[in-house]
C-alpha cells in the first residue's frame, strides 16, 4: 500500500484542526478583550521514515496568539476602560493571576473592582477596594478615584514572548514569556471587542475547506493507485 | 467529530440571546425609566492539546501551548444606567430623578421593590403611588382640598391649600443608591428588587452623595438608542450568518470525508 495516503490524512487533520481555531474566532467576534489564536503547523517525518523520505506529513503543534488591538467600540459608559498600546490589566483569576483586556468594571456588593468579573489588582499589589455606596471614577492615567481622590491605579503590564490563554478573556505568560510593568494610561468609556475580524476568519475558512479537500482528493488518487495494484495481482 | 461544528452552535446561540435582548431594548424605546440592556460576551475555556514546557538548556521543549477555544457564552445581561431623555410633561405629579438613585415602593404583597419611573399618581386615599399602584416609601398623603403640588429638587412636597397662605410641607421624597446596581434585577411593572450581588442600599436625600435631584413636571424616558441597537441588530445578525457558515463549511468537510468511500 502507498505510504503517501498518511501524508493526505495528516494534512486532513491539520486542516480540520485549523476550522476549529476559526470558528473559535468568529464565535468569539463581540467577546471583549478577546484574542485571536491561529495553531502553528510543522512539516515532520513519519516516525521511521527513511532520511531522504518524500513523504513530509504536517501537524498543529503550537497556537499562536495575536495580542494585536481589537476594535473599540466607544460606550459612554465611564466604567469601560481600553488600556492603551496593547498593555493588560492585571487580575486576580481563578488560577492566580492574570491578565486582561476586558475592561468592563464593575462593583461587587464589597465594594471590589472587577474588570470582567475577575477582581483587579492595583499598583499597590493589593485589590482595589472603593467604599460601599460609591461609584469610582477612572481617569486617563487609570487612576480609580473617589469624590476626587485617588485611591489607586490599575496595575497595567505588557505581555511578551508566548502567552497561554485561560478561558473568559484572560491570558498568562507562557514558561518562556515575560510580563513587564507598563506606564501607559487608559481610554475611558470604551471597550475592546475581539481582534479577530470575520474577513480574516472567511478568508481562512475557505482556504481550509479547500486544502482540506485536495488533502481529500489526494487520498481518493492513492486508494486508485492501490485498486490498480490489486489489479494487477488479479491478472497474474 | 469536528470541534468547530460545536463552535459555532455555541457562537450561534449567544447571537441569537443578543437578538432577544435587543428586540426587548427597542420594544421599551417609550418606556419611562427603562434602562437598556446589554448582553456580554465571555470565551469559554479552551482545550489544551499540548501543554506548554520549558526547554533545557540546549532549547527544545515547547515554548507555545497547542490551544483550541470552544467557543462563547454569554456571561451576563448588564443594565446600562446612563440617563435617560427627559421629556417634558407638565404634569406635577411627574417626576424624573437626575442622579443614580431610585426611589423605594411597598407593592402590595409587602415587600420592598425599587423604580426610577416617577410618573406618580395619587391613590383613593390620597397616598402617592406609582402607575402600577405600589406605594411610595416613605408615605406621603396629599389632602384631598390641594389645589397645588411642588415637588422641589430635593424631594420635598410642599402643598397648596385653600385655607394657608403658604404651601404646607407634606413629606419627603427619598431616593436610594446600591453599590452595584447592574445587578439590580427587574420584576417588570418598571420595579427592580435588590439582589445579593446589588450590595449594600443608601437610603439619602435627593441631591445627596450622588443619588441625584428630581425634577418636577419631566418624565425619564428609556435610554435606549433606537440607532444603537440597529446597528448591534445588524452585526448580530452577520454574526449569526457567520457562524452557520462554519457549520455548513464544516458539514461540507465532513460529506467530503464520506464519500471516500
Amino acid at each position: 500500500m502507498a505510504d503517501g495516503i498518511y501524508v493526505g490524512m495528516a494534512a486532513a487533520a491539520a486542516r480540520a484542526e485549523q476550522l476549529d481555531s476559526i470558528a473559535d474566532n468568529l464565535a468569539n467576534v463581540e467577546t471583549p478583550g478577546f484574542k485571536a489564536s491561529h495553531p502553528a503547523f510543522e512539516s515532520f517525518l513519519p516516525r521511521g521514515a527513511r532520511k531522504t523520505s518524500d513523504k513530509v506529513a504536517t501537524a498543529a503543534v503550537g497556537t499562536g496568539t495575536d495580542l494585536s488591538r481589537g476594535m473599540v467600540k466607544v460606550t459612554d459608559n465611564p466604567l469601560d476602560v481600553v488600556p492603551q498600546g496593547s498593555s493588560f490589566m492585571a487580575v486576580q483569576g481563578p488560577g492566580g493571576v492574570a491578565y486582561t483586556r476586558n475592561g468592563r468594571l464593575t462593583v461587587d456588593p464589597n465594594g471590589v473592582l472587577l474588570a470582567g468579573g475577575h477582581p483587579v489588582m492595583g499598583v499597590s499589589g493589593n485589590l482595589i477596594e472603593v467604599p460601599l455606596g460609591t461609584t469610582p471614577i477612572i481617569n486617563e492615567r487609570g487612576g480609580v478615584t473617589i469624590a476626587g481622590t485617588e485611591v489607586d491605579r490599575l496595575a497595567l503590564f505588557d505581555l511578551q514572548n508566548d502567552v497561554v490563554h485561560r478561558g473568559q478573556s484572560l491570558y498568562a505568560p507562557g514558561p518562556s514569556g515575560a510580563v513587564v510593568p507598563s506606564e501607559v494610561g487608559v481610554e475611558v468609556g470604551q471597550v475592546e471587542m475581539a481582534n479577530a475580524t470575520a474577513l480574516d476568519a472567511t478568508v481562512h475558512m475557505i482556504g481550509a475547506q479547500r486544502q482540506f479537500e485536495t488533502a481529500m482528493q489526494a487520498i481518493q488518487t492513492y486508494r486508485r493507485l492501490d485498486d490498480r495494484v490489486v489489479d494487477v495481482g488479479k491478472a497474474r | 467529530m469536528l470541534r468547530s461544528l460545536y463552535t459555532a452552535a455555541t457562537g450561534m446561540e449567544a447571537q441569537q440571546l443578543k437578538m432577544d435582548v435587543i428586540a426587548n431594548n427597542l420594544a421599551n424605546t417609550a418606556t419611562t425609566g427603562f434602562k437598556r440592556v446589554r448582553a456580554e460576551f465571555q470565551d469559554l475555556l479552551s482545550e489544551t492539546v499540548v501543554q506548554a514546557t520549558a526547554g533545557g538548556p540546549q532549547g527544545g521543549g515547547q515554548p507555545v501551548p497547542l490551544q483550541v477555544g470552544l467557543g462563547v457564552k454569554t456571561g451576563s445581561t448588564t443594565r446600562a444606567m446612563g440617563q435617560g431623555d427627559m421629556l417634558n410633561t407638565q404634569n406635577p405629579l411627574d417626576v424624573a430623578i437626575e442622579g443614580n438613585g431610585y426611589f423605594r415602593v411597598q407593592m402590595p404583597t409587602g415587600e420592598i421593590a425599587f423604580t426610577r419611573a416617577g410618573n406618580l399618581r395619587v391613590d383613593e386615599s390620597g397616598r402617592l403611588v406609582t402607575q402600577h399602584g405600589e406605594i411610595i416609601e416613605p408615605a406621603i398623603t396629599v389632602p384631598p382640598e390641594t389645589t397645588g403640588l411642588t415637588i422641589k429638587a430635593d424631594g420635598t412636597v410642599l402643598a397648596s391649600l385653600p385655607t394657608k397662605t403658604d404651601p404646607t410641607e407634606l413629606g419627603q421624597l427619598q431616593l436610594t443608591t446600591f453599590t452595584n446596581p447592574a445587578a439590580l434585577s427587574a420584576m417588570g411593572h418598571n420595579l427592580f428588587q435588590p439582589t445579593g450581588a446589588s450590595g449594600q442600599e443608601m437610603q439619602l436625600r435627593p441631591g445627596e452623595q450622588g443619588a441625584g435631584t428630581l425634577s418636577q413636571g419631566f418624565l425619564e424616558s428609556s435610554n435606549v438608542k433606537a440607532v444603537e441597537e440597529m446597528i448591534e441588530m445588524i452585526s448580530t445578525q452577520r454574526s449569526y450568518e457567520m457562524n452557520s457558515k462554519v457549520i455548513q463549511t464544516a458539514d461540507q468537510m465532513l460529506q467530503r470525508l464520506t464519500s471516500l468511500r
